[in-house]
């Protein structure tokens, strides 16, 4: 299947500080494409540079099988773009700024009003048509900033960190909007620094840190990358010596005490909660509450870059 | 683009710090001036003025003095114009007073009464420390006139000593009698200008420039590199070309109506005489308006600054232009006249004087001639400011955002 995104060894510089380092990037249709990374790592560049915003310095991109330059309207008219920054026009109310976006795509009126319509409803905005955007709540300014964006039913979305400074809620919706629109056909390329949103919606995903990928693949592929299978935390008053033959135990990576609780990092490995438990039943330490669970991708961006991801 | 045009459109309108400088400060200031500059035209104007005569005597002084009254009361009149005086008679002096003091609440006052002792009219004038400018006019048209009167008088008096012979002479008697024009109002242009409409000149042009601040923020909101609307927009699909002209093309309608709404305002309700020009004035700001919207644009170009610090250069532009165009008054327009003296090259790429130019070569020229001059030398500023906002705005990509 034809590439809906592809880049090739994209280098922008900003003086002496490089963005991107030979920054390569394939998203086959139909994908929802994570790019994961902390703030600063290059994720917005990158997008801003195959949006041709950014000048770069090197580097290849093509949409759809086609060279990609700012005049490529045929282009532009299967993108959408929803930017990390709120980007609407004060005066005008919640259907005006729908219509105008949507107006720079499809010059039909009757489509163009079909289309308002429906994106008006994809992002529950029903209730607010003749508001304008200052009357509205973070939440519903976010979703009139996706609005905007999708409107015209495009073949390809970036949303760039949808989902700053939105309460929960809000940020459920939003997720399952880009989801539906997936399965309604579009290829999405979702720039993050939440992994737990890009664990949950993406089918591929790309780690980045200052301009470089640091790991590419899907949500499993990418936690098989790191040595931890599991990491275990008990609620325990754990004595030194117990600790020390919990560390000793063959599966187990690492093990630490964080304010009374036991956490253990272990390899991939079946009983490993149960030998845990043997060794404090030796110890006479009586376990209070216990989780288990598999590694995050903050685990794996932990593992790469010995960084927390939001650092 | 017709979506781009009607949204920029809409975003103007409802902008609030536009609409108070196009729209609602040259409305607001119009009707200051309406209400500063109301009593200086009715100075301007000549008006009847009413007076009070004690009913000179049946002699021979009287009679004369009657039919030099008589003659006055007729003698515009029958030229289609006003009367000089609307004379009520009093059979006495007391009468006479009574009627004087009795009308200085009135909305049109005596100026006072006239009564003929020893054969010479005596004028008293009303007396009053809150009359107004137009009844201290009148009292002194009243004793000119008087005093024309006296002096004609002693002519007569004069010529019977000297010569008595002359009086049999019809003509001379004829010329004595006819009230005498030293002064002869020529009128140099078809139409006859307000005294106070160049003031209104003077605030059409600055609003106009004030217009270029509809340019700025239109393209500002325009260009990537300045927010993140511009982003948005520069990555839709219509032509980036007419998103530009779309753009510009509203910011056009926006400040050409905003300056129709005004002329309309001074047209109909401050009812300001335009000498029947009013499609010149309107292709003047038609003209200004475009000037500004280039002015505003031309600003929007000047990279690295914020929007506040181009709006801030627009308005000091604006300052110093209608300063050296004499627009804020008489001080001004006095060190505006001294430039043009000095140097009269600084008047051409003054947009400010252009433009007050422009509408005073409508009011003061017959010929088209002069403001087809002015207008061309606009559009070739506009042709300028445009041209330097060129590169800025053809730009869609940046090194950095």
């Amino acid at each position: 299947m034809e590439d809906v995104v592809w880049v090739k060894n994209l280098v922008k510089r900003y003086d002496e500080v490089v963005a991107l380092d030979h920054f390569s990037l394939e998203i086959a249709s139909g994908e929802i494409f994570g790019l994961l990374g902390p703030n600063g790592s290059g994720k917005t560049t990158a997008i801003n540079c195959i949006l041709q915003l950014l000048t770069y310095d090197k580097g290849e991109i093509k949409l759809f099988g086609q060279p990609m330059t700012q005049t490529r309207y045929d282009l532009k008219r299967r993108i959408g773009v929803v930017p990390q920054n709120i980007a609407v026009f004060e005066a005008l109310t919640v259907r005006e700024n729908i219509d105008y976006f949507c107006g720079l795509y499809v010059d039909d009126k009757h489509e163009r009003k079909r289309l308002v319509g429906e994106a008006i409803e994809f992002v529950g905005l029903e209730d607010y048509v003749r508001v304008r955007p200052k009357k509205l709540s973070g939440g519903l300014l976010r979703r009139l900033n996706i609005a905007c964006g999708i409107a015209h039913q495009p073949d390809l979305i970036f949303f760039d960190e949808p989902t700053v400074a939105v309460d929960p809620q809000s940020r459920a919706s939003i997720l399952e909007g880009i989801q539906n629109m997936n399965a309604r056909g579009a290829t999405v390329v979702y720039t993050s620094h939440y992994m737990e949103e890009v664990e949950q919606i993406c089918t591929r995903i790309m780690i980045m840190d200052k301009g470089h990928t640091l790991a590419c693949g899907t949500n499993e592929e990418l936690k098989a990358l790191v040595h931890a299978g599991e990491k275990i935390t008990i609620e325990a008053k754990v004595t030194p010596a117990a600790l020390m033959r919990i560390q000793a135990l063959p599966h187990v990576l690492s093990a630490g005490l964080v304010d009374d609780r036991l956490e253990v990092t272990c390899e991939n490995a079946e009983h490993n909660v149960a030998d845990v438990l043997a060794e404090l039943t030796r110890a006479k330490i009586r376990p209070g509450r216990i989780w288990a669970e598999p590694p995050t991708l903050q685990d794996v961006f932990l593992e790469i870059t010995g960084r927390e991801l939001r650092d | 683009m017709l979506t781009t045009i009607r949204y920029a459109l809409i975003n103007l309108v409802k902008t609030p710090a536009i609409l108070v400088w196009t729209l609602l400060f040259p409305l607001i200031l119009s009707s200051v001036f309406m209400l500063m500059f109301s009593s200086i035209d009715e100075l301007a104007s000549q008006q009847t003025v009413p007076i009070v005569v004690v009913t000179p005597d049946d002699d021979e002084a009287g009679q004369t003095f009657q039919a030099f009254l008589d003659q006055l009361e007729d003698v515009n009149a029958q030229e289609g114009g006003v009367p000089l005086f609307a004379i009520t008679y009093a059979e006495s002096q007391d009468k006479a007073q009574a009627l004087v003091v009795g009308s200085l609440q009135a909305e049109q006052p005596y100026a006072g009464y006239v009564m003929l002792q020893d054969g010479l009219p005596r004028v008293f004038v009303a007396d009053d420390q809150s009359s107004s400018g137009n009844a201290t006019v009148s009292a002194s048209v009243l004793v000119l006139v008087m005093d024309t009167y006296c002096a004609r008088l002693a002519l007569v008096s004069d010529l019977l000593a000297d010569n008595p012979l002359s009086l049999a002479d019809p003509e001379v008697v004829q010329s004595l009698s006819e009230q005498a024009l030293v002064t002869q109002q020529v009128q140099l242009t078809q139409h006859q200008p307000q005294e106070t409409v160049r003031f209104y000149f003077a605030l059409l042009g600055m609003a106009a420039l004030f217009g270029g601040s509809v340019g700025l923020t239109a393209v500002q909101s325009l260009r990537p590199n300045t927010s993140s609307l511009g982003a948005r927009r520069s990555v839709g699909a219509l032509s980036y070309a007419k998103s530009v002209a779309g753009t510009i093309l509203a910011c056009w309608i926006m400040c050409f109506a905003c300056l129709a709404i005004t002329f309309a305002y001074m047209r109909f309700v401050v009812n300001l005489d335009f000498g029947g020009r009013d499609i010149a004035a309107l292709m003047v700001l038609a003209t200004a308006s475009l000037l500004a919207t280039a002015l505003g644009c031309a600003v929007s170009a000047i990279p690295k600054l914020p929007e506040s610090a181009k709006s801030g250069i627009l308005t000091g532009i604006v300052c110093f232009a209608s300063l050296f165009a004499g627009l804020y008054g008489e001080p001004t327009m006095e060190l505006a006249d001294t430039i043009s003296k000095a140097a009269p090259a600084l008047d051409y790429i003054n947009p400010a004087t252009q433009i007050s130019q422009a509408f005073y070569s409508i009011m003061y020229y017959d010929s088209f001639e002069p403001l087809m001059l002015h207008l061309v030398v606009l559009v070739t500023m506009t042709v300028v400011f445009f041209a330097l906002s060129v590169q800025a705005l053809r730009r869609q990509r940046y090194a950095s955002l």
